[in-house]
């Protein structure tokens, strides 16, 4: 990508427009290494099924040197026919650092902005301080991240530090905030600190509803990185599609698509959030959602959640009840979908 | 305050009256649970009035008999005396009972009702549901409003649980003049309020949600449910909130948003793994009223225990907004009301 960190939010206007998923990486079976047909394979299917963008999630137990070719390798499968971005939530800011760098060279066009673990914020200038230098240090976009894993409730009850992300969405190639919150209060922050200044996206499932509100009210264009395959296939896009009659002002379309997809709720919504709230994600069912609807699936490193059957059963409900047959086998799925078609 | 209120002038009546918090007012007990306490009532009332609440919904699925239920009505009503609306929940078991309570009820003085469906109410189509709405409103000149709950089941009806088709339908009846959305999916509320704000006072539990649909609805009111979680008559945060919202002070309001925050978070921790249930925690909902001077005291059963750790959440809210009630816990479960008497 060529454009410059001053043209960062003009870019973001045009090119950050639609629904962005998370990519995750996939491995051998033994898990020793990377396994790039999947990854490539993986690609494939966001581009099938209608995101604008793929977010590399490296937070999944990779060294950095891994991170470094998982974005690679995503990078040249997608080949401009879809955006890359990748989370920087890594155990330092020096590699995040190293990550930007190698990112903005193979091609990568966003990045989610996060903070190490042992980073523990005395003030809001200490956020700004950090994350300036990040910023100064790319070209590409940024996306900030309202998240409860920071833990800055310390600086404000709503969990982001307004005074700190006041001072960042001033800068040029900040373009974005993902709002991780479905507490309406705090998406209603956002929206009217940020609105004017950059992106507000939808950043979690459940603020799906309110798109067409979020739309209207702040001209709201794109769903941040998060595991959408959950309300959709590549052959019933309901979420891209529901994102699309919102845009094009085709609100009948749009509620029809939403009631559709959400028939299957109930069974999945508890299962979904548990994970969240740990301050960490459920990489083996985040996977198990996108292999039963096409993606490579397969095992993730430890530390892992483990996959439990209750969840494979609700998942299969939940596809069924919105229209959608569910992959098969199982047994597929340990192993990942390109490892075992070729055994 | 609102007998004379004729059918036909109830929707004006109600975008008039409509305006700021309503809270839940549930029975007092003798200390053997035998009878009702009219002087706990009472007291809840007056609280009530204290926190600046504009009406108080008389929760009557509360284990009382209908003669009780009646009663329980009458003494509230006595002691609002104008001074604030009662409402009251419609949750008798059959349409016949819930007829005959809202007859009492405009007798003795309340001023609007929440329209609920029995246990065995299973509607086969919207028709069934618009019928049944439509024998109510017939039977009272009182105002109505519509209950969004997914208690009621009706997702066979609509994926979101709202019989949209009857509602449309119903919120032209002239006493049909507001709807509570109980529910929590933002999609069901962003279409309720597209669908019925224009015509009816439309609220949503969710009070964080408030300020933004503001920007696009005539959102004025929120309730039926304990406000008291987020404030005292001394420190009425939520009613602030509210007030500074409808006067278009949204930097004020979100200010006070902010403060009461952590009651809040709290209230969410303990109630919200409730919600699947279908019916609520009277006692734990009693102990937030009693943290602020409400009366307290046990129901009666079936109903849900008390455990010392939702205790100790809900207090360690209430105290992180300023609220820090000096009354030890043991002194919850009988109510205020019994113990000035057995204290003398």
């Amino acid at each position: 990508m060529t454009v410059s960190r001053q043209h960062r939010k003009a870019w973001a206007r045009e090119a950050l427009v639609g629904v962005e998923n998370a990519l995750l990486p996939s491995f051998t079976p033994d898990l020793r290494t990377l396994d790039e047909e999947g990854i490539r394979h993986d690609v494939r299917q966001a581009i099938a099924h209608g995101f604008f963008s793929t977010m590399c999630a490296v937070e999944t137990g990779l060294t950095l040197a891994e991170a470094k070719r998982f974005i690679a390798v995503a990078c040249d499968e997608a080949a401009g026919r879809i955006l890359v971005s990748f989370t920087l939530l890594n155990d330092s800011f020096e590699d995040s650092l190293e990550l930007l760098a190698h990112a903005e060279k193979v091609g990568a066009s966003h990045a989610l902005l996060g903070y190490p673990q042992t980073f523990r914020p005395g003030t809001p200038k200490d956020i700004v301080d950090a994350t300036s230098r990040l910023a100064e240090a790319t070209n590409l976009g940024l996306v900030m991240y309202a998240s409860d894993k920071f833990d800055f409730v310390r600086l404000h009850p709503s969990q982001i530090p307004f005074e700190a992300y006041d001072a960042l969405a001033d800068l040029p190639n900040v373009v974005s905030i993902k709002v991780g919150f479905g507490d309406p209060a705090t998406v209603f922050e956002a929206f009217e600190r940020y609105g004017d200044r950059v992106l507000v996206n939808v950043g979690t499932p459940f603020l799906l509803g309110l798109f067409p509100l979020l739309r209207k009210q702040y001209g709201a264009q794109w769903f941040g990185g998060g595991s959408w395959e959950m309300w959709q296939s590549p052959e019933k896009p309901y979420i891209v599609d529901y994102h699309r009659a919102v845009m094009a002002g085709d609100l009948e379309r749009a509620r029809d698509l939403y009631w559709q997809l959400s028939r299957g709720n109930a069974l999945i919504m508890g299962s979904v959030a548990s994970g969240g709230n740990a301050g960490m994600y459920h990489w083996p069912f985040g996977k198990y959602i996108s292999w039963s609807v096409g993606g490579n699936g397969g095992p993730m490193r430890e530390p892992a959640m483990r996959l439990m059957t209750p969840m494979i059963m609700a998942r299969k409900a939940q596809l069924r009840a919105i229209g959608i047959t569910p992959r098969e086998p199982d047994d597929e799925f340990r192993v990942g979908r390109v490892r075992y078609c070729s055994n | 305050m609102t007998q004379t209120i004729a059918k036909s002038e109830r929707k004006a009546w109600a975008r008039e009256h409509f305006l700021g918090l309503e809270n839940v007012l549930m029975p007092s007990f003798s200390a053997d649970l035998r009878e009702l306490d009219d002087d706990g009532i009472r007291l809840d009332v007056r609280q009530s009035i204290r926190h600046g609440f504009f009406s108080s919904l008389c929760a009557l699925e509360t284990g009382l008999t209908m003669d009780e239920k009646k009663r329980m009505l009458t003494v509230a009503c006595d002691e609002a005396g104008g001074k604030i609306g009662i409402a009251l929940s419609l949750t008798g078991e059959t349409i016949d009972e819930n007829i005959e309570i809202l007859q009492h009820a405009e007798k003795a003085g309340a001023t609007h009702a929440l329209l609920s469906y029995p246990q065995s109410f299973v509607p086969k189509t919207q028709d069934d549901v618009y019928r049944f709405g439509k024998a109510i409103c017939d039977a009272t000149n009182l105002g109505l409003y519509l209950f969004i709950s997914d208690k009621f089941q009706m997702h066979h009806l609509h994926p979101s649980g709202v019989p949209f088709d009857a509602y449309e339908r119903l919120a032209d009846e002239p006493n049909l003049v507001a709807m509570k959305l109980g529910g929590m999916d933002l999609g069901m509320i962003y279409e309720c309020f597209e669908r019925f704000s224009g015509r009816l006072a439309v609220t949503t539990v969710n009070i964080g949600l408030i300020p933004l649909l503001r920007k696009q609805y005539d959102v004025r009111w929120t309730g039926a449910w304990t406000a008291e979680a987020l404030q005292s008559p001394e420190r009425p945060h939520a009613v602030q909130f509210l007030d500074h919202l409808l006067a278009g002070r949204e930097r004020e309001a979100m200010a006070k948003y902010w403060e009461m925050a952590p009651a809040l978070g709290a209230m969410m921790r303990i109630m919200m793994p409730l919600v699947p249930t279908g019916l609520y925690h009277w006692p734990l909902l009693k102990f937030q009223q009693w943290l602020s001077g409400g009366n307290g005291g046990m129901t009666r059963q079936p109903v849900m225990r008390v455990f010392d750790r939702d205790l100790m959440v809900i207090r360690g809210g209430l105290r992180a907004v300023g609220v820090d009630c000096k009354d030890p816990n043991e002194d919850f479960f009988a109510g205020r009301s019994v113990l000035a008497r057995q204290r003398g």
